[in-house]
């Protein structure tokens, strides 16, 4: 049986929607990853250890290394691109959510889901550009990345940073990552940060806290 | 009340016969008196609607093509049934909570610490969780038996509905679903199927014992998930973690 | 609503329990039992929290397998429970620190495999209780028994099998895929089963190492040693970097060698890549690719060979000072006159000068090609060959490694930081043998070649012994056929693993008795008769050496207790021989004798014997290795990394102090004085001639042979990354990252109207396998490639669905023993039969390759 409309109810909800707008957080110091496009191996050890750690049925996946190969034989290129959670400065994912689930941490810019709180609506993962909300069909809730907040508050780092046999993964101070003055195993002596790499939707968008050292073939002009 | 001491005690016999009849390997006697008792017609449970008669009628049929002592084949491929479905996982149908249940589909998991506390709390216990998981079928069954000869009021009857709403009902028709489609023997199928349905019936039976219906799966989601019983206490860490030191 | 009474309840009932003998004994035994009551009843149900590593007992172990490394895992548990697994971060060793990760002491991270190893642990697929077949072998129905029941059998086949059948009936087959510690040693030569038949008095051993017997008989020729390696840190000090068929990025080969290796190209060392495929190894050393046709390996480099000779680029010093044979001026005195090295490369002896153009011809890499890097490696210094040991498992596979040791010696490459002359490559020298080891380690009384046991069984007695590779004896059973009648398998999954199955399948139909250990029912275990309960590495006390490089010792304590009814393999084989004792009075005190420190309680309890042996063994490591570490200290920290002045590099001591090398002459041998002076080669182990020198002999299968008319594609069986050879195939994480399937050139497919994922079948005279292709332009035309180690899973018709390349392999080994898993020519194209990856497909999560067109 359907509600009857009141008009006037709908008029005055309508407003109270246009006039609200977003004031994405500030984060006192926004932490994100940096990942080597070139050096790394492809593993995937870092997935498996997220899996492991955040229990993790076969299906979703927090981290996700993917794989770009091109070229002509025997002319070919290969490299990897590594993405979790970007935690973007202007999350798409944040607003979307209609129970206040997602939240951006004041201090260090970790966006993450209160998984007490989600519906399972799923409405986060068609907004995120990058597929960092991942539906768990058991639990029917998504779940992302949270870049190991319970490491991080211990003073250590993210179980994915610490897997990789390459030391390609790194988390640090998101402005010193892409002008590359934070010291990290990740950036090598010769290696120009980026924060786009081709295929990546536009960073303008949400604004990712994320950072590459990209392949020739996978930098953008 | 439909559900007194006697039904309630009847019932208890009934879940302690499906425990033992896979806590291990069947033996010929063991066949020789199920066929003598004309099981499952000995239960204390008369089968009611569609999938439980159907159930019944299975196990019936499966116990009375059951082979003699003399034939070692057969009986060997009942071992090799029991061992498929109970101990080694072929069918991929563990008969462990845990293994539906937990996130990574792993044995051990969080539902066996669930169950162990659960049994701890009426003086029960696994005798040595490494061989048999306090979350497997045979205790939870077992455990279902100690409740039901133990009952004496609502309360009882309420608590061990929720036993099966959180616990086995959770997974075991999966399980029995599972089996049934894949095991290689009638009777193993048969057991399963019969199990799954003489809780379904049970638990239905409680339903209208209470007059409360029984919950949805989103309901029995809802409660699992608001409830914070407890936080464990922090256990010193072994290695101090110490400042960042810095790398290559 | 309420119902009358007997519709619910059956009027006709009656209790299984009480009134039946049966129900009385079952309700006696098992089952839930009375504790004392805790004061609070718990709730029905309880929150699960989320369990932070500061909540949970950290425990620091190591990995196990075969793999090509030996990495830290650091156990997390809630009570017994193991909830997760973490792995080095630099804060467990003496003076470490939450971070810590040097060029000195590097952190040891593990790889995906071993971060997945929770799920192995607790599988519901875990084998936890011994186990016999019922019906016919193969056909993978086992009922439960009980530990007496099936030692009881076991012994007195034995004892039947040796009395019947002589003592070779039993076939050790042993191999390195688990228990591979100091203790609880699984070793193909002298491991625990090793020492158990030997001292039982029945064994036929398997002599040649899948890996990498041709590397094996070419490091052994040439320098007189396996330890021809350098260290991983030694890597990082090299100019030029030349990989020869190594793929680190999937073998993870080395400890933190590809991690040094970044280090280099940090400080612009170039790389190149030989190898049909473009791999990941290529990609992420931003490497020079040489697409060459496999097993073709020796011709290019003889060709590399031609050209630094022909331009005089060769390190004549070098050659004159240490090397025997490599030109007519270095050939011993008693030889001088027979064909040396450069004799053979500029054609002097037979006519044929093996110019860069005469090796394109062969390996379909261009001659400018082979110039180039010839050029390259000659005049960079210094520069390193790694010549792995892929290309040696083919036809004739030792002569690549020798030839490629040729070069490396012409160049002066040898004993220098930053050369390398490995074939296999081992380099610090660990403390290995904690397990009981005296004389009776490696007793036999017949040795063949690993992958002719079908041969053997199959035409018993009608066998010649070059045929099988017998190892020589100084006594009457020298070159006797041994008649096999049962296997053992320890560590091992070899049935899946080796040469021609559908021949093992055949013999194996022939034997009497086969018994497998192991802690899964690997497809193996499905042809056993006798299944044992092994317990894993995290449920027994061992210590772990790395397992190829890396300097370092990590203590493994029993993380868990043993589940189900799962023991040790030393437990196993300990009780075994009281059993066997009581049987045979020949054999007396075989339990003593075989695991001196334990009695017979050992079976229940193993800890106190298994501490006495460690104990033992780390002051054998404090007395040889200048160690102050105490051994409570060790089990404290969990960790103990040597640290060096520089780099472990082999043969440095040779060059740089003029000690002799380990071979005859005590010079490196490119002209073998072994097997220069080999009369009758049918009396050795290898059956068949081997030049003295290293010299390009066509394989039995290549794209050069006229048998490409049929079979176009010369296949390849690597390494997978996803699973250790055939362990880990049952893992859900490890499966869903990956996929089995056959890697295709882009325009072959195309030619083929072959599609990525299009289910395709790969078949020869040998086999057919059905899988998945993987279309691509990083591999060469005319080759494919497809991992091996995937368990096999025959269909009606004998066609395995899961892709096991081992069905289309032959067991044809090289006269060194080299396996022929790289020697395969196959057909390949579309089909309609299923592919069977051997689990629930899950439709997300698969990972893919985006193919990009710039």
């Amino acid at each position: 049986m359907t509600k009857k409309l009141d008009m006037k109810e709908v008029k005055v909800a309508l407003q109270r929607k246009v006039a609200q707008t977003y004031e994405p957080v500030k984060p006192t110091k926004q932490l994100g990853f940096i990942h080597h496009n070139v050096d790394c191996i492809g593993c995937r050890a870092c997935e498996i250890a997220c899996k492991d750690k955040n229990g993790l049925p076969p299906g979703p996946r927090f981290r996700r290394v993917m794989y770009v190969e091109g070229g002509k034989y025997p002319d070919v290129f290969a490299y990897k691109v590594n993405m979790s959670c970007n935690h973007c400065a202007e999350p798409a994912c944040l607003p979307t959510c209609p129970t206040g689930a997602i939240w951006k941490r004041k201090a260090d810019g970790i966006v993450d889901i209160d998984s007490t709180l989600c519906i399972g609506c799923r409405r986060c993962e068609a907004a995120c550009p990058y597929g960092a909300p991942q539906w768990n069909p058991k639990e029917q809730i998504v779940q992302k990345c949270n870049m190991c907040v319970d490491e991080i508050e211990a003073g250590r780092k993210p179980y994915c940073v610490m897997a990789c046999m390459m030391r390609v993964l790194d988390i640090g101070p998101i402005e010193s990552l892409w002008n590359a003055s934070h010291k990290t195993t990740a950036i090598g002596p010769n290696d120009t940060p980026v924060r786009q790499v081709k295929n990546m939707a536009d960073p303008e968008l949400t604004r990712p806290s994320i950072a590459f050292v990209p392949h020739s073939k996978g930098k953008v002009e | 009340m439909t559900l007194d001491s006697e039904a309630a005690a009847a019932l208890a016999e009934d879940a302690a016969t499906l425990a033992l009849l896979q806590d291990r390997e069947l033996t010929p006697s063991i066949l020789a008196d199920l066929r003598q008792l004309a099981f499952p017609a000995n239960l204390g449970l008369v089968p009611d609607g569609e999938a439980c008669l159907a159930a019944f009628d299975l196990m019936r049929m499966a116990v009375l093509s059951s082979p003699p002592a003399s034939d070692a084949g057969a009986l060997d491929e009942l071992a090799a049934d029991f061992a498929g479905i109970y101990l080694t996982g072929a069918f991929g149908a563990s008969p462990c909570e845990s293994y539906w249940l937990s996130d990574d589909h792993l044995v051990c998991q969080d539902a066996m610490f669930d169950l162990r506390a659960i049994y701890a709390g009426h003086g029960l216990a696994a005798p040595d969780w490494r061989k048999r998981p306090d979350d497997h079928l045979v205790f939870q069954l077992q455990f279902l038996a100690r409740r039901l000869e133990a009952v004496r009021s609502a309360e009882d009857w309420r608590a061990l509905a929720e036993f099966m709403d959180f616990h086995l009902l959770r997974w075991l028709p999966d399980f029995a679903r599972r089996v049934a489609d894949r095991c290689a023997t009638m009777f193993y199928a048969a057991l399963v199927l019969l199990t799954d349905a003489w809780i379904e019936q049970v638990r239905t039976l409680i339903a209208d014992q209470l007059g409360e219906p029984r919950p949805s799966r989103e309901e029995i989601t809802l409660r699992l998930g608001s409830r914070r019983e407890f936080e464990p206490e922090p256990v010193p860490v072994a290695f101090v973690p110490g400042g960042l030191r810095p790398g290559w | 609503m309420n119902k009358p009474d007997d519709k619910i309840l059956n009027p006709g009932r009656r209790s299984f329990i009480k009134t039946t003998a049966a129900g009385a004994a079952l309700a006696a035994g098992g089952g839930l039992v009375e504790i004392a009551t805790q004061e609070k009843a718990v709730q029905a149900f309880a929150y699960e929290p989320y369990y932070t590593d500061n909540q949970l007992t950290t425990v620091v172990t190591s990995c196990d397998h075969n793999c090509g490394s030996r990495h830290m895992l650091v156990a997390h548990k809630k009570g017994d429970v193991i909830v997760r697994l973490s792995t080095d971060d630099g804060r467990y060793q003496e003076n470490g620190a939450f971070g810590k990760d040097t060029v000195a002491e590097p952190q040891l991270r593990a790889c995906l495999r071993g971060r997945s190893y929770r799920s192995r642990l607790y599988s519901p697929e875990r084998l936890l209780y011994p186990m016999m077949r019922v019906g016919e072998r193969g056909s993978g129905k086992f009922k439960r028994v009980t530990w007496d029941e099936a030692l009881d059998h076991i012994a007195k086949k034995m004892v039947e099998l040796k009395s019947k059948y002589g003592p070779t009936a039993i076939l050790d087959q042993a191999y390195a895929g688990t228990s591979y510690g100091v203790l609880h040693k699984s070793d193909q030569i002298e491991g625990l089963l090793a020492r158990f038949l030997g001292m039982f008095g029945c064994r036929t051993n398997s002599w040649s190492v899948p890996s990498y017997q041709g590397t094996t008989f070419s490091s052994r020729m040439t320098f007189g040693t396996i330890e021809d390696g350098n260290e991983d840190d030694a890597f990082a000090e090299t100019k030029l970097m030349i990989m020869w068929g190594w793929n680190p990025a999937y073998t993870f080969h080395g400890g933190n060698t590809f991690y040094y290796m970044r280090l280099a190209k940090q400080r612009g060392c170039k790389f190149v890549v030989v190898d049909p495929q473009y791999t990941d190894s290529a990609a992420a050393y931003d490497a020079w690719w040489i697409p060459i046709r496999p097993n073709t390996d020796a011709a290019m480099l003889a060709g590399m060979a031609h050209y630094i000779f022909a331009n005089n680029l060769q390190d004549q010093k070098f050659i004159d000072k240490f090397v025997q044979g490599m030109d007519p001026g270095t050939m011993p005195d008693w030889a001088k006159g027979q064909e040396s090295f450069k004799d053979y490369i500029m054609g002097t002896s037979d006519g044929v000068a093996k110019t860069p153009e005469w090796a394109a011809k062969i390996c379909g890499v261009p001659a400018a090609d082979i110039i180039k890097l010839a050029d390259m490696y000659a005049r960079t210094k210094p520069a390193a060959l790694k010549a792995s040991w892929g290309p040696g498992r083919n036809a004739y596979g030792e002569q690549y490694n020798r030839m490629a040791a040729a070069l490396q010696a012409m160049t002066g490459n040898i004993g220098i930081l930053g050369g390398c002359a490995e074939g296999v490559g081992k380099g610090w020298h660990a403390e290995s043998v904690a397990y009981p080891y005296d004389e009776n380690a490696n007793l036999w009384w017949a040795s063949i070649k690993s992958d002719r046991w079908a041969h053997c069984v199959l035409n018993y007695p009608n066998v010649k012994r070059e045929e099988i590779g017998c190892w020589p004896r100084d006594d009457a059973l020298d070159g006797k056929i041994p008649n096999i009648k049962a296997i053992f398998w320890h560590g091992s999954d070899w049935f899946n693993q080796l040469t021609n199955i559908n021949k093992e399948i055949e013999a194996i139909k022939k034997l009497e008795l086969v018994v497998c250990s192991d802690s899964t029912i690997t497809p193996s275990g499905l042809w056993a008769d006798v299944l044992l309960p092994i317990a894993t590495h995290f449920e027994r006390h061992d210590v772990a050496l790395p397992w190829y490089k890396g300097h370092y010792y990590i203590h493994r304590p029993k993380v868990i207790e043993p589940m189900g009814e799962s023991r040790t393999d030393l437990q196993v084989y300990t009780e075994l021989a009281y059993r066997l004792e009581a049987l045979d009075p020949a054999l007396k005190d075989f339990g003593k004798r075989y695991n001196p420190r334990a009695d017979r309680s050992y079976f229940q309890n193993p800890d106190a014997t298994d501490e006495a042996y460690l104990v033992a063994w780390w002051k054998k490591v404090q007395d040889h290795q200048h160690v102050t570490m105490s051994w409570d200290e060790f089990k404290r920290r969990g960790v103990y990394k040597f640290k060096f002045d520089k780099p472990l590099v082999a043969f440095r001591a040779q060059i740089e102090e003029g000690e002799p090398f380990e071979t005859p002459s005590g010079k490196i041998e490119i002209f073998s004085t072994t097997l220069a002076q080999v009369k009758d080669w049918t009396k050795t182990q290898y059956g068949y001639p081997i030049p003295a020198l290293p010299k390009w002999v066509e394989p039995f299968e290549w794209l050069g042979h006229k048998l490409v008319a049929e079979y176009p594609f010369h296949l390849i069986t690597p390494h997978p990354r996803w699973r250790t050879h055939s362990i880990f195939h049952n893992i859900p994480w490890l499966r869903e990252t990956y996929q089995q399937e056959v890697t295709l050139n882009a325009s072959d497919a195309a030619k083929l109207g072959i599609a990525t994922g299009d289910i395709v079948e790969v078949w020869n005279d040998r086999g057919k396998v059905i899988v998945p292709a993987y279309v691509t332009e990083r591999c060469m035309p005319g080759v494919a490639v497809l991992f091996e180690g995937s368990w096999m899973d025959l269909d009606k018709k004998g066609v395995d669905r899961s892709g096991n390349p081992d069905f289309l392999t032959k067991d044809e080994p090289s006269p060194a023993g080299a396996f022929a898993y790289n020697t395969i020519l196959a057909n390949i194209r579309k089909t309609d039969l299923e592919h069977r990856p051997g689990w629930d497909s899950q439709a997300t999560a698969r990972s893919y390759v985006f193919r990009r067109d710039t």
